[in-house]
């Protein structure tokens, strides 16, 4: 293939099999490499020297592997029993490593979280420990484990937790390409551990796709209880400091207009952050994204502006992609905008309520949040028994048609009796004067046949005919 | 994480001082400028090689390990490392021959 990135020509396959040849080999022995590899190829030649002498520059750019940042001295240090390897975080008040127990036999990576010492401050030391206690409380398969922790030589708390690979959730879905259902699947997952927390009183305050991490396995994985607040009693002397109004999140993306106001925050809080989460997995845009320009006026429109409805949003920011607005049209709507709403209490009751609406809207059940109107029910419920609703319509057509044909087939007899009697009364009366003059014995004939066919019908009528008035 | 450093390009023109990270992966505000750098040049990579680029997302934005890459693009990891040195050192380059940004 040739290459693009400069003039010169050459083979680009052969440049990278000869530059890791090369790499091979003792530094003093690769200008002879070289030479032989590339014979007359000028370029080649220059192109590959070119990367060699970028080679040991690039080590110290891309480090090892992942993004490396800038020295950090507890990258290779021992913690307790834990050896650091990397940062692989760096959160507001902590810096988030990669580490592995340095007293197994096997490789176990857990992730330890330190204090940034820059910010180490009594209020960032009740955050961490506000943070170690919350997680000591919970245990979830969804919610990240503690593991361990404890203080460095240098005196800063460290906690240590399991160790997730995985992508944020709104870009899990995306790459993972899952479609409305299975968004909603791993959705509701997540609300179990988020009601699972709210049952031990732990509110997360904090929710939002970058703490939401979903495994490569598609198991989504709720950590950073960094600003949880408890709600028992006993530990709210810890988390006191924690509900004043400067603690609000730093990224008021997903947060709740009580939290903007600095209003008491409650469960219903996360719920309503959990609605923002939903609104941006099932459309891909976060609902107030074209009012993100400063926090004041994000914090104004969370407060204020009525969220779009998804499919309404859907619709208008990506027009070919018309089946996902109808996906989200009815339910899902009125799904995310109840929890949306600006007032908790006319929120879900619970992240619980929330939840079973998911679940409904899965199995085809009314979901609890519309008006449940006649119509709206009759159709879920024929949704939901497809076939068997298809087979009583079928029955019921069935049912008509053959009636219909009964009261085609009566008539017709009806009139058959009406004619039948018709044509007798006048052989008996009209034909009979006409025979008057002779032929006795035929009038004879046709008056026996003539009564006896109307004492017939007149049997089958079952009742006093006009047709025997007659004589 | 670029959309972050881009975000945050953007905040610095406009005057703003300081970017939160939603995210785990995080870049220290030295870095992000180079690593805006980097997208740059990997999208001439793209172009010239996009099985290599795609390696060097999964290896440095993914924070794959080798072995990890190998599995995702079905390739020894004898592969990934060669690619990966040869990555390195293409991007190193390019970036250099690169002017940062004018700020």
């Amino acid at each position: 293939m040739p290459n693009s990135g400069n003039a010169k020509e050459f083979d680009w396959s052969e440049a990278k099999r000869i530059f890791a040849e090369a790499l091979e080999r003792s530094p003093q022995n690769r200008p002879e490499y070289l030479a032989e590899a590339c014979g007359a190829d000028s370029d080649l030649y220059s192109e590959v020297v070119s990367l060699l002498e970028n080679h040991d520059q690039a080590d110290a750019f891309f480090g090892a592997g992942a993004l490396a940042t800038t020295a950090d001295p507890m990258v290779g240090k021992r913690v307790g029993l834990y050896q650091i390897l990397r940062q692989i975080g760096l959160g507001g008040m902590g810096i988030v490593y990669l580490a592995e127990r340095a007293d197994d036999q096997f490789r176990k990576l857990v992730a330890l979280k330190a204090v940034r010492p820059e910010l180490f401050s009594d209020h960032a030391l009740r955050r961490f420990q506000n943070e170690r206690q919350t997680l000591a409380v919970l245990d979830h398969p969804n919610i990240i484990k503690l593991l361990d922790g404890g203080t460095t030589e240098e005196g800063l708390p460290y906690l240590v937790t399991e160790y997730v690979e995985g992508l944020p959730i709104d870009r899990y879905c995306q790459s993972a390409g899952l479609d409305v259902r299975q968004k909603l699947e791993l959705f509701y997952t997540l609300l179990g551990a988020v009601h699972y927390a709210h049952q031990h009183l732990v509110v997360h305050r904090d929710l939002k796709p970058g703490n939401i991490l979903v495994t490569p396995a598609g198991v989504p994985k709720l950590l950073d209880f960094g600003i949880a607040k408890l709600l028992q009693p006993e530990y709210s002397a810890h988390t006191m400091g924690l509900t004043q109004s400067n603690m609000q999140p730093l990224t008021p993306n997903f947060a709740s207009p009580e939290q903007i106001t600095g209003q008491p925050i409650i469960t219903a809080s996360d719920a309503y952050s959990l609605g923002v989460i939903l609104y941006q997995l099932l459309t891909g845009h976060h609902p107030y994204e074209n009012r993100r320009h400063t926090a004041f006026e994000l914090g104004q429109a969370i407060c204020e502006t009525a969220p779009e409805k998804p499919s309404k949003f859907a619709e208008r920011s990506e027009p070919t992609g018309r089946g996902n607005a109808r996906a989200l049209r009815g339910d899902l709507d009125t799904i995310v905008l109840k929890a949306m709403r600006k007032e908790p209490q006319r929120r879900y009751a619970s992240v619980e309520h929330f939840s079973e609406d998911i679940r409904r809207y899965l199995k085809g059940f009314p979901v609890l949040a519309r008006d449940s109107g006649i119509w709206y029910r009759t159709s879920k419920f024929v949704g939901r028994h497809k076939a068997s609703c298809a087979g009583v319509a079928l029955l019921t057509a069935g049912l008509m048609v053959s009636s219909l044909v009964a009261i085609v087939q009566k008539r017709a007899a009806e009139r058959r009796f009406a004619d039948l009697r018709e044509f007798a009364n006048f052989v008996l009366n009209d034909l009979d004067l006409k025979l008057r003059e002779g032929t006795t014995p035929a009038r004879a004939l046709l008056a026996n046949k003539g009564v006896e066919y109307l004492d017939k019908l007149a049997f089958e009528k079952g009742g006093d005919h006009r047709s025997s008035a007659i004589w | 994480m670029l959309d972050y450093a881009r975000e945050h390009r953007a905040k610095k023109r406009s005057g703003g001082a300081r970017v939160t990270f939603d995210d785990a992966l995080v870049v220290s505000e030295d870095h992000l400028e180079d690593v805006l750098i980097l997208d740059e040049s990997l999208q001439r990579l793209a172009k010239v090689d996009p099985k290599q680029s795609q390696l060097v997302e999964l290896r440095f934005f993914a924070g794959m390990t080798v072995e990890e890459t190998a599995e995702v693009m079905g390739i020894s990891t004898a592969t990934v490392k060669r690619e990966w040195s040869h990555a390195k050192a293409w991007l190193i380059r390019a970036m250099k021959a690169k002017p940062a940004h004018a700020e």
